[in-house]
């Protein structure tokens, strides 16, 4: 992974694996592909798949490969690696769209692959990681039409210690185009240890002068965003007394706080909004979009993953 | 970003010969030198360069109007209580609040080769078009969306100057994000 980059890789597939071999109570191991690879790269994740087990894996679209600058989840060859992954039960893609540094190609990190994957793969769930920062918006749409793409924080989050502010917006606007069951906490964790990112979510609050953009996040939201929302997506158990309600508050009850709704989805259009209505979305030039494969928008129908389900004990993911 | 600083220094009135030179970059020699020759963003870095900058640059131009866009249009919405989202479709320039977002709206509009006449409708698509009245608080929630995202170029780049230059802190205008004049923020209580 990431080989043209690092000495040894970005990810160390041994050591990663042993590791979570001695605390399999706390570590999930999950691997990764390159397309490029074609026929060859199959027979390896099929072999792959059975010695690790996996659920999961996470892609870099914008790894170099020879002359290749990079992938798009759409290519008929991901398509090859995808469709093998839902028959071997690889069920969570995570992939890498965030911001770009050189010498990455700005157009690696473009989120409308993902729209096109997520329709074919609806057994699969994708989570994009960085939520297509700088492309927020990009995301959001595309996250609005497909049940099956959730957002991963990883580098969204520590916004919450130098701009707190910024960081609220970014939640904010992630529980209105997602729902909280679709938001996943990410450590950043070969960066630093995270406890102090955690802490500081634990305690954070939309400031009070923001509420009327945003409405103040749940203890709930928290511990779902936290946890609850990676464990149902790995089938992880989670702890008696640590569950949230079955009867999950949706975005609806997160929106109704006395005197606000304005400036937000509320009564007044929160039914006339995606996907049945949605307009092109605004990247899209011509006919031929599809925005008709749900007909109701995806925060009415809870996602098949939904953090109701999940049995008793949780753990982070890595790799 | 280089070249275009030196475009706009060179468009000032009485603006003479102008250099702009980048310091403190792990390319600086090789972008100097492109600045120096105004070669261009294809010029400059050669085969590293699949095409030039203008498509992004217009990328960049159609998402600061929608920011732009969405902060005159919000402060509108909280100036005037009686103003529904649903109502903004009638809103024209003329009924903005004479303020630096609808002068930076302004700006945006004509960058992109929108009119700037008080009667033109506000909330608008990238090619100046109104939006069905039934989409207002989509579209505009979107462009609330595309403002929010973009300011994180901003925040992720003062972050990493200040890291580097502490003193350039004191360079950086207030982000929308600030707070309020007149509020308090409340997330250092926790």
């Amino acid at each position: 992974m990431l080989g043209a980059f690092y000495r040894n890789g970005f990810g160390q597939t041994e050591e990663a694996f042993a590791l979570t071999r001695q605390h399999p109570d706390k570590l999930i191991y999950n691997h990764c592909w390159d397309p490029r690879y074609e026929e060859r790269g199959l027979d390896q994740l099929r072999r792959d798949a059975d010695r690790f087990q996996l659920k999961g894996a996470k892609l870099y679209t914008a790894e170099w490969h020879g002359a290749s600058r990079g992938y798009k989840l759409d290519d008929p060859w991901s398509y090859r690696y995808l469709e093998m992954a839902q028959e071997l039960g690889i069920k969570n893609i995570h992939v890498h769209k965030g911001p770009t540094i050189r010498p990455l190609d700005r157009d690696a990190f473009d989120v409308a692959d993902v729209d096109k994957a997520a329709t074919d793969f609806p057994e699969l769930n994708f989570v994009v990681e960085h939520c297509g920062l700088p492309r927020l918006e990009d995301f959001c749409w595309i996250a609005t039409q497909e049940p099956n793409v959730h957002a991963g924080l990883a580098v969204a989050m520590p916004f919450i210690h130098t701009r707190p502010r910024y960081f609220a917006q970014i939640i904010g606007e992630l529980l209105y185009w997602l729902d909280e069951n679709r938001i996943q906490f990410s450590s950043d964790y070969a960066l630093w240890t995270p406890r102090w990112l955690i802490e500081r979510f634990v305690d954070f609050q939309i400031p009070e002068d923001m509420q009327d953009e945003y409405a103040p996040i749940t203890v709930e939201q928290k511990k779902k965003i936290l946890g609850l929302n990676a464990a149902a997506m790995y089938g992880i158990p989670v702890p008696a007394g640590a569950e949230v309600p079955a009867t999950t508050p949706g975005p609806a009850a997160s929106e109704a706080g006395p005197g606000r709704g304005r400036l937000r989805r509320g009564a007044a259009h929160g039914d006339v909004t995606c996907p049945r209505h949605c307009p092109p979305a605004p990247w899209s030039s011509g006919p031929g979009r599809r925005w008709t494969r749900s007909s109701t928008p995806s925060w009415t129908n809870p996602s098949p993953t939904s953090a109701s389900s999940a049995p008793s004990r949780q753990a982070p993911t890595a790799g | 970003m280089a070249s275009d600083a030196k475009d706009v220094l060179a468009a000032l009135p009485d603006a003479g010969p102008v250099t702009v030179l980048l310091d403190d970059h792990h390319d600086s020699d090789l972008i100097n030198r492109g600045l120096a020759a105004d070669a261009g963003y294809r010029g400059t870095f050669g085969a590293e360069a699949e095409e030039g900058l203008e498509e992004l640059r217009l990328v960049f131009r159609r998402k600061a109007h929608a920011a732009a866009m969405e902060r005159a249009l919000t402060a509108l919405l909280r100036q005037d209580p009686a103003l529904t989202e649903e109502r903004l479709h009638d809103v024209v320039l003329g009924d903005l609040l004479d303020t630096a977002a609808t002068r930076a709206l302004l700006r945006r509009r004509a960058a992109l080769g929108l009119g700037t006449a008080f009667s033109e409708p506000v909330l608008v698509d990238d090619g100046g078009r109104p939006f069905p009245p039934d989409e207002i608080p989509l579209r505009l929630r979107f462009a609330r969306a595309v403002r929010v995202s973009i300011d994180g170029n901003a925040h992720f780049c003062r972050g990493l100057l200040r890291t580097r230059y502490p003193e350039s802190a004191a360079d950086q205008s207030p982000r929308a994000t600030d707070p309020r004049p007149g509020t308090l923020p409340k997330e250092k209580a926790s």
